[in-house]
């Protein structure tokens, strides 16, 4: 539609026409190019604040009390640059990819696209200067304050007509699993970002929730677990299942499977807030449902890392050389780690020994590092290439060395965490006979240095897997130029076609618009 | 305890605007097909076609291609010539047998 309204229109130079035309042929790489490499600006930006903040508490006196650099300012921004600039900009990155690949048409508008990346740049800016001022909502990975909210609403509004728009024009009929996942994904942070930040405003940049006390606690994990299992999980298993069959050149172990577990992990994971609030002023029976609905989660997940790892059958010998397809395979072997963890963390006698522990900042970096990172590294260095009209990377050798120092990072942050955790919730529990607590609270601070130092070792071992990445990156970018894939004229076409009723795509947009 | 009253409409929104999407996609015949799916994607070719390849880019390809084919083509030479050898081998051991 876009090609013949160009093609009616009167322009003065017949070539500005022409690439008109020719350009609503090609999918809109362009967004998906400028989240990508935003994606490894925000990797490397985020994680060098996690870094640093790892280092404050080895060495309080390292920023010399200047307020903007002092651990709570920048614990906030390293979260929301982690989650939302990084994992967001892989996810936005990824998802119009893999929309347009897959619905075999062009974005439903290039500028709200555009509006899109661009809003949620300004957001990141904002936040990172907002945050480090200590203006906050104070509520976990919600933080920024209400005029960001309403930016970010505005951004999430157009994302979602983008996408879907694009899914209704599509002409594949059948949609495949990923944007099922991708989907529910923009649909439930809509939700949970709405819900969550209603707050009465007081100034430009202080606001009061909307709700109070435990009901603003219950609130507050509700979206919080959510952004969890949506934005960091479901997203990323949209990410899975388009990235991981490509790269191995296998199908999906099973279709069937990722369509059942797509449901039922959608259904479980907003019942699973709950579990941040054991033993506390939540009401007990609100807490067992939480506990109970997160040890079903257990399943669906398993599903899902399953079903990734098994379509590695007949082709896992690739693993042995392809550092690619080593990063979307332990990512998945994280994400088991981590929703078995998960659930085990859930059952209240086990959050009540770890709850407040390093135990849980543990977990969530075996989540958002060992699954979360691995996974979108797997999918740049598989999208970067193809955007920039290159065969492969720059250095195939660059990203197996990636590979081996962020796994290495990975699993000295986690061990050295889980030790210092339980380590944390023994002392802290810990009677003598008489009663009293057998030891004081900083005690267990000073036990804890030695951990923290490993946990920097593992940050830092990370955060230099992500420089290598920038410069690997930075690289294949100064070879390639950008190139946008035509869209094919030719659908695939399923070779059996007696399988399945709706294997024939929907023919009625094959026409070429350019009238040949 | 007043907040049941929108939460609960509000919910049951939620869950039956869930249910009518499910109830779509399987009217529309989403769920007809769960073995085709898996297999177009591998079939939509997103590799960079040789014809668009920045020139030196191409030119590299070439080159790469040409040495891939020579070490072949050594490699089988190599070969050969083991086998030969081999062959040989064989016939002077049956000779000295006096075969």
């Amino acid at each position: 539609m876009q090609s013949a309204l160009n093609k009616t229109e009167q322009t003065a130079s017949g070539q500005t026409e022409s690439v008109q035309a020719e350009l609503s042929q090609t999918y809109n790489y362009k967004v998906v190019r400028q989240f990508t490499i935003m994606t490894i600006v925000w990797g490397v930006v985020g994680m060098l604040v996690g870094v640093l903040i790892a280092a404050e508490l080895i060495w309080p006196d390292l920023t010399m009390g200047i307020s903007w650099l002092s651990y709570g300012r920048l614990r906030p921004l390293h979260t929301n640059a982690v989650i939302f600039a990084f994992g967001g900009c892989a996810l936005f990155a990824t998802s119009y990819y893999v929309v347009q690949r897959t619905s075999q048409v062009r974005l439903f508008s290039d500028r709200l696209a555009a509006f899109h990346f661009w809003g949620w740049q300004l957001v990141i800016v904002l936040a990172a200067i907002t945050l480090p001022l200590g203006y906050t909502q104070g509520k976990e990975y919600a933080e920024l304050e209400w005029p960001i909210d309403i930016l970010i609403a505005l951004v999430w509004i157009a994302y979602g007509v983008v996408f879907f728009g694009t899914l209704v024009k599509r002409k594949v009929s059948h949609i495949y699993v990923a944007n099922w996942f991708y989907g529910a994904f923009i649909i439930t942070v809509a939700l949970l970002h709405i819900v969550n930040s209603a707050v009465m405003p007081a100034s430009f940049w202080k606001s009061y929730s909307a709700y109070a006390g435990v009901q603003d606690a219950m609130v507050q994990w509700w979206y919080g677990h959510n952004a969890v299992g949506f934005f960091l999980t479901a997203a990323f298993l949209g990410m899975m299942y388009y990235f991981v069959p490509k790269q191995a050149e296998r199908p999906i172990y099973s279709y069937r499977l990722s369509v059942v577990h797509f449901w039922s992990l959608i259904f479980t994971y907003m019942w699973s807030g709950p579990h941040h609030l054991h033993y506390t002023a939540l009401p007990d029976w609100v807490q067992s449902l939480g506990m109970v609905f997160s040890l079903i989660l257990l399943a669906p997940s398993w599903g899902g890392m399953m079903n990734g790892m098994m379509t590695l059958q007949g082709a896992w010998h690739k693993l042995r050389d392809d550092p690619i397809l080593k990063f979307l395979i332990v990512s998945l072997s994280f994400y088991g780690m981590a929703t078995f963890e998960g659930p085990m963390l859930s059952i209240k006698t086990v959050n009540g020994l770890a709850h407040y522990t390093d135990w849980i900042v543990g977990h969530v970096h075996a989540g958002a590092l060992g699954w979360v990172a691995f996974i979108s590294f797997g999918a740049m260095y598989y999208l970067v290439p193809r955007l920039f009209g290159l065969k492969a990377m720059y250095s195939i050798r660059l990203i197996s060395l990636h590979f081996w120092i962020a796994t290495a990072g990975v699993v000295l942050y986690i061990a050295a965490l889980w030790i210092s955790g339980v380590m944390q919730g023994l002392m802290w529990r810990a009677v003598n006979a008489d009663g009293t607590l057998t030891y004081s609270f900083v005690e267990s601070v000073k036990a804890s240095y030695p951990y923290w130092t490993i946990r920097l070792v593992g940050g830092t071992l990370f955060f230099v897997g992500m420089l290598i990445m920038a410069y690997n990156v930075a690289r294949t970018v100064m070879m390639g130029q950008a190139y946008d894939a035509p869209i094919p004229k030719q659908l695939p076409i399923h070779p059996d076609q007696k399988l399945g009723a709706n294997l024939q795509p929907n023919l009625q947009a094959a026409q070429p618009a350019t009238g040949e | 305890m007043e907040s049941l009253w929108i939460l609960i409409p509000l919910s049951l929104v939620l869950a039956f605007g869930i249910g009518g999407l499910f109830w779509w996609s399987v009217g529309a015949g989403q769920f007809d097909d769960l073995i085709g799916p898996s297999e177009r994607i591998l079939q939509d070719d997103d590799a960079v076609p040789d014809s668009a390849l920045k020139n030196n880019q191409h030119e590299k390809l070439q080159h790469e291609k040409l040495q891939h084919e020579k070490l072949q083509h050594e490699k089988l030479q190599h070969e050969k010539l083991q086998h030969e050898k081999l062959h040989q081998k064989i016939l002077q051991h049956d000779r000295n047998k006096g075969v």
